[in-house]
């Protein structure tokens, strides 16, 4: 059954039903020339199958209740004729038809992204004034009116929420934590340069000032001293249903939506061979390898003994899948196999699962359509609550508001079509505490893992001086190493040199205001002079 | 009595009550200052089942004397306009979902993946046509705690996309109870249950609020974000009952389509019949597949073959006849042909007009199915 043909049974099935929610394409057709704002959608089956397709047709967006009423009295007064004269329509220019209407969708579509980036590239005080959702229906729940209930309780939170930006954009929301000017974000989507948009509308320059990579959060460091600060929950009582407000500069918020699921472990995607194994006396013996998979690609076959993974031995089934998932996907491992009693390598990019997998394949494809962004990190938390508010990669990082008003959590990623998540709070603030020592400055981190890699160097350094044998692979694992120490140390200097750019920056604004300060004094002291002297 | 609901009632038509019991909707907009419809409901002994007009004003003024709480009622789709209120909305999310939690399933038929909802104390499980696949074929239903259990698919009506499922083992199982889907308002509150990208161990069920977009008789759409997963997921109300199933998404996030409860309602008995049905959203199950067994020439309407003893040579018609008529429709190309009989059912009887030697002659043809032509018997 191929796709076209599903759409010719969806107009036809559609056609017999008197329901003006499902018409006919030629309906469709119609009603896009007639109106621009008329959105057609391709509906797509929501479970896993195997074995069905994907589109299985095209559907006008559901007609307001008016609109509604309009067409069913209309369909119910002539329904027999207004088919006829359709049938005949399409009779007519029916080859062209399905083409047309492909071609109508994805000029809407393309309409429907055109008109999201303008939003986006809006002054942010228009923005505001006109709010986010200003194209959703009254009766949705992203509608103004809704968001609006939350008006009395997200003030001081939009007090203490900044914007991060990068190049007059918006990348990233944050939050204040301290009157002094620490404001926690989401680390992965920070690329320096950066300045923070606070609540008023101004721009000041921030550096990074630490770095937790388990959290994915950073603490930014701005010049301030008496900033508004978040007010944090202080107890931890979400549950399945809670409101939860995504807060961003207005007085309403970006996004509604619910606690869907408890805070959790989000596992962290690990790499995958696409082989199978089996414990024998020789060691791990494949038994299978997945067609296109990773390790056919890297050459490995069924029978071989896998005796090393990047130099490590292995002889227990048990040891070695914990190993290979330990690699994160995209990342290269070296095996060491055993065929017809040689020792062969093989170098295996490791794959993702999901690549391979049909079903996951198609969820991936679902949860970034229609323009829906995910994070580019949005697994691998130590704990998170999902919730079902609609949020944009850029959305994350700032705080999230419960009905009383507290930050219950900061917004860490947004990771499918009906899941965002969120750090708890008691994680996030702990996470700060420990930024705040200083420990985690990015040059701090940089510097160990340039430590790491070091000590890996010298080991495999140790390793080649003990080994008589061919060290090839030992020197090219050698010359990528030192090319990963070559761009630590380049961000590391980065890293410095921005902050020590920060510091100067501080450092002449100060300046000019100790100066302007001393000016003022001076020129009231004249004052006073000239006053004493009339009198 | 928080929830200020009637108790659950088995039997679908009796939720109206449910609907009845709002005031006059006029007054109470202008109490609020606003033209949307907000219903203001008196906590205290006031029989919720029975509509205003059993309550005199004298009778609402004594009991708002007493001076109970106002509420207002989100249950017809009024938006909250204060944080009192968000706050009464987020009580009962939470009491609904502890209410829905154990009569969501996760479905399995095959390769397929889907969420179901358990319907009836002895185990009928409602889910999506496009999830169950077919008829009668081995199913799993997993309960949230990770029981699984043997079923049996019965029927479904692809047209909707709405198929059933019965648990085999004879038990009494936590369920939910349908309610009427042609009574949803635009607006109104809903919640959406189900398996998002399939079953996960440690993350269960995801819950998720929304309100309707739209109510049509053959699909209704929400604001409560799908994936793939939770089709055959229950979409229930604020009482808790089912109203819908998740079948669809469009392009946006906000693209969401359930099957109206009231299609399985209304087809009950075909569906825990067995029967296999429909066209369209839920596929095509070959047996109702309109067959004539008979090719044209080229684009023409003149029959190059047909097939011994297919529908069309059990009728006469043969090699060389020109088609011109089908139930009355003049044709004038062989695709409007396919498109009128395309929408003939198996068994029924179509009136085709054919030329043959310059003489036109009507010839009954009793529709074969396309499982005929791949299994010809």
């Amino acid at each position: 059954m191929t796709p076209g043909n599903d759409l010719g049974n969806i107009s036809l099935q559609t056609s017999q039903l008197n329901d003006p929610a499902m018409k006919t394409k030629n309906a469709i057709h119609s009603s896009i020339i007639k109106s621009h704002s008329v959105a057609i959608f391709c509906a797509l089956f929501i479970s896993f199958s195997g074995s069905s397709v994907l589109a299985i047709g095209v559907q006008e967006a559901p007609p307001t209740q008016q609109e509604d009423d309009k067409k069913k009295e209309k369909y119910e007064k002539g329904a027999e004729e207004q088919d006829k004269s359709e049938q005949d329509k399409s009779e007519q220019d029916e080859s062209k038809k399905n083409d047309e209407v492909k071609d109508d969708k994805k000029e809407t579509e393309e309409k429907q992204d055109a008109a999201e980036e303008n939003t986006d590239s809006e002054s942010p005080s228009e923005g505001r004034r006109r709010g986010r959702r200003s194209r959703s229906r009254a009766s949705s729940r992203t509608s103004n009116g809704f968001l609006d209930a939350f008006q009395p309780v997200i003030g001081p939170t939009a007090k203490a929420t900044v914007q991060i930006r990068r190049n007059d954009k918006t990348i990233a929301l944050g939050a204040i934590v301290s009157a002094d000017g620490y404001v926690l974000t989401k680390l992965s989507e920070l690329k320096t340069p950066i300045t923070c948009r606070l609540a008023d509308g101004k721009d000041v320059s921030a550096y990074v000032y630490g770095v937790h990579p388990e959290t994915d959060l950073a603490l930014l460091k701005v010049e301030g001293d008496k900033l508004p600060v978040v007010p944090w929950a202080t107890e931890d009582t979400l549950d399945i249903g809670n409101w939860l407000a995504t807060v961003k500069d207005g007085i309403r918020p970006l996004g509604v939506g619910v606690v869907g699921v408890n805070a959790r472990l989000i596992k962290p995607q690990s790499g995958f061979m696409g082989v199978n194994l089996r414990q024998t006396e020789r060691g791990v013996e494949i038994t299978n390898v997945t067609a296109d998979s990773p390790a056919q690609k890297g050459g490995l076959d069924r029978g071989d003994v896998v005796i090393k993974v990047n130099g490590e031995s292995f002889t227990e089934i048990d040891k070695l899948i914990p190993r290979v998932k330990s690699f994160p996907p995209g990342e290269e491992i070296r095996l060491t196999v055993l065929r017809d009693g040689n020792e062969i390598v093989a170098d295996v990019v490791l794959g993702e699962e999901r690549s391979l997998n049909p079903l996951y394949e198609r969820s991936n494809q679902q949860n970034t359509m229609g323009g829906n962004r995910l994070s580019k990190r949005r697994q691998n938390f130590p704990s998170a609550v999902q919730h079902d508010t609609f949020l944009k990669p850029e959305d994350c990082g700032g705080p999230v508001v419960d009905v009383d008003g507290k930050v219950v959590g900061i917004n860490i990623a947004r990771q499918g079509r009906v899941a965002s998540l969120m750090l708890p709070a008691s994680l996030a603030q702990k996470v700060v505490n420990d930024l705040k020592t200083g420990q985690w400055a990015p040059a701090v981190v940089h510097k160990n893992r340039i430590d790491e890699i070091n000590r890996t160097l010298q080991d495999l350094m140790t390793q080649v001086a003990l080994s008589p044998m061919n060290n090839d692979d030992l020197e090219k694992k050698i010359k990528e190493l030192n090319e990963k120490e070559k761009s630590l140390r380049e961000k590391l200097d980065n890293t410095y040199r921005e902050r020590l750019r920060a510091e100067w920056e501080i450092e002449q604004a100060s300046q000019t205001f100790d100066s302007a300060k001393s000016e003022i004094e001076r020129l009231q002291k004249e004052r006073e002079k000239l006053v004493d002297g009339t009198k | 009595m928080t929830r200020c609901l009637p108790s659950r009632i088995d039997q679908p038509g009796v939720r109206t009550l449910t609907y009845e019991r709002s005031g006059n909707p006029r007054i109470l907009a202008a109490l609020c200052g606003s033209t949307a419809l907000f219903l203001f409901i008196l906590l205290g002994n006031v029989a919720f089942a029975q509509t205003d007009a059993d309550i005199s004003e004298e009778e609402a003024a004594a009991t708002a004397d007493k001076s109970v709480q106002v509420e207002f009622d989100f249950f017809d789709g009024a938006a909250p306009i204060s944080i009192a209120q968000l706050k009464q909305m987020e009580k009962h999310f939470k009491e609904l979902s502890g209410d829905v939690k154990d009569a969501t399933v996760s479905v399995q038929v095959g390769s397929n993946q889907g969420t179901g909802v358990i319907v009836t104390r002895d185990g009928y499980v409602m889910t999506a046509a496009h999830v169950i696949g077919g008829a009668d074929r081995p199913a799993i239903i997993k309960l949230p705690d990770g029981t699984e259990l043997e079923a049996k698919t019965l029927g479904l009506n692809r047209q909707f996309d709405s198929g059933l499922l019965k648990i085999k083992a004879k038990d009494k199982y936590p369920y939910l109870s349908p309610g009427v889907s042609s009574e949803l308002k635009t607006g109104q509150w809903v919640m959406a249950i189900g398996h998002p990208g399939g079953w996960e161990e440690d993350r269960g069920l995801v819950y998720r609020i929304g309100r309707i977009l739209n109510n049509g008789d053959s699909a209704i759409s929400t604001d409560c974000s799908l994936v793939g997963g939770d089709s055959g997921g229950p979409l229930v109300d604020m009482n808790g009952d089912v109203v819908g199933i998740h079948s669809r998404i469009g392009m946006r996030v906000s693209d969401n389509v359930h099957v109206p409860v009231d299609v399985f309602s209304e087809q009950w008995d075909d569906l825990s019949k067995g029967r296999d049905w429909g066209r369209g959203i839920g596929g095509v199950n070959p047996a109702n597949e309109p067959w004539i067994g008979m090719s044209m020439e080229g684009d023409t309407l003149v029959i190059e073959s047909v097939v011994e003893k297919g529908p069309a040579d059990k009728a006469g018609i043969k090699k060389g006849d020109r088609v011109m008529e089908i139930d009355g429709v003049r044709l004038r190309s062989q695709r409007r042909f396919r498109t009128l009989f395309q929408r003939a059912e198996p068994k029924e009887k179509l009136k085709i007009k054919i030329k043959r030697d310059d003489k036109e002659m009507d010839i009954e043809v009793t529709v074969g199915s396309r499982k005929d032509a791949d299994d010809p018997r």
